[in-house]
């Protein structure tokens, strides 16, 4: 990877990871955050490499840090001022406050029983609901595909019992909904 | 067993992580993400890893875009693809390692079982004791199930004690005056075609002492 055009080619795949990782507030500036980054690795290069291409693993870590750098650069500056609601919040459908209220009790109670599941079953339903598959969990933590697929089953309906148990019983929209199957 | 379906769970997990908390001083540097998702860091490094980013949204966000950004750009770098066979290495290695410690202990076994109180061993090199004249390669005929070893110096007797896979002795012998042995058929009768022997001899020299050899191993036809 030795070109700005190649450079480039890094927006799909840093924009598919902002958009899941990115505070949900800042969502809608995905595609500015991701246009920054690219700026900054171009301008880095312009700097720092000159006509020198970027080894590729160096190129990938970089856009990783400078998306992390930038979403904890937004989002701090999000956090600050009260009542300085962007535009794109809105446009992006930012939900009420009480069901904003709502999202924030059934996740804190989410953490909490997550916290109270026996490590590997919490770290294998950890992976899985961060979106990775029981084969690309079980690789992970160097397990069998069995023990991990067992572990998130039996996680998961823990964690379905634990949050009814605190009368969180979310509905198909958001909520603790069916069990494992 | 299929993908368990947890849409939902998902759903409450994304929105955790997206807006709870900042990284705080205890949290790892962004960077360990990187170096954990690409497959740098031990299993048990990034069971800690996991086991923070379960209470902590801010670590969790770095750790989603780290394992997003290395399976995009370097595939054959990623932990859950490229670590896949791993695991099933590792089974392979304990199986072995298992297969190991069942031979050191077939060889205990039948050395033990050799092995008189006051007895003196000579506990040399493999050259010491008697050795196997037998091909392990070609099963013994159940009909004609002859052990064979090297002789000791004249005036030496033999003992000799045969197990079976399990390390159940199945047959024994002592005070043989000539290097071999034959199973009896019916000690064979039980075993299943194909069936693994272990078997150990000891040679008593005329002087009375005694030199094991290692375990030796034989199929049935």
């Amino acid at each position: 990877m030795g070109s700005d055009e190649e450079i480039e080619r890094l927006r799909g795949p840093v924009l598919a990871a902002v958009r899941r990782a990115c505070p949900l507030r800042l969502r809608g500036l995905a595609e500015d955050m991701v246009q920054d980054v690219l700026l900054r690795l171009v301008e880095a290069r312009r700097k720092e490499w000159g006509s020198r291409p970027f080894p590729p693993s160096y190129l990938y870590r970089a856009a990783y840090n400078a998306v992390v750098d930038e979403m904890r650069r937004r989002r701090h500056d999000r956090e600050r001022p009260a009542g300085e609601e962007d535009l794109d919040q809105r446009a992006h459908g930012k939900p009420s406050p009480d069901r904003e209220a709502e999202g924030r009790e059934i996740g804190a109670g989410l953490r909490g029983c997550l916290e109270g599941l026996v490590p590997p079953r919490r770290q294998a339903v950890t992976l899985f609901l961060d979106g990775l598959s029981v084969a690309e969990a079980a690789a992970s933590l160097g397990w069998t595909f069995k023990r991990t697929s067992h572990l998130v089953y039996r996680g998961l309906a823990d964690l379905r019992v634990c949050l009814a148990s605190k009368g969180l019983a979310p509905g198909p929209s958001g909520g603790a909904g069916e069990g494992p199957r | 067993m299929s993908e368990p379906r947890a849409d939902d769970l998902r759903r409450i997990r994304d929105a955790q992580v997206g807006d709870d908390g900042m990284a705080a001083p205890g949290c790892p540097p962004a960077e360990a993400w990187w170096d954990a998702w690409r497959g740098d860091i031990t299993d048990a490094d990034f069971a800690r890893l996991v086991e923070h980013s379960a209470a902590c949204a801010a670590c969790a966000r770095a750790s989603r875009v780290a394992a997003d950004l290395v399976r995009a750009f370097e595939p054959e770098r990623f932990r859950g693809a490229r670590r896949q066979g791993a695991a099933v290495w590792r089974q392979h290695v304990v199986w072995a390692a298992a297969a190991v410690l069942a031979v050191g202990f077939a060889g205990l076994t039948i050395r033990s079982y050799l092995q008189r109180p006051g007895a003196e061993v000579m506990r040399t090199q493999e050259s010491a004791g008697p050795r196997s004249l037998l091909d392990e390669s070609q099963p013994l005929s159940r009909r004609e199930a002859t052990l064979r070893w090297t002789a000791g110096p004249a005036g030496s007797s033999y003992g000799v004690v045969v197990t079976d896979e399990s390390l159940r002795p199945m047959a024994s012998a002592q005070g043989l005056t000539v290097p071999e042995y034959r199973i009896p058929a019916e000690a064979l009768a039980p075993l299943p075609k194909g069936a693994r022997l272990a078997w150990q001899v000891e040679t008593i020299l005329p002087d009375g002492r005694r030199l094991p050899s290692l375990t030796f191993f034989a199929s049935l036809e």
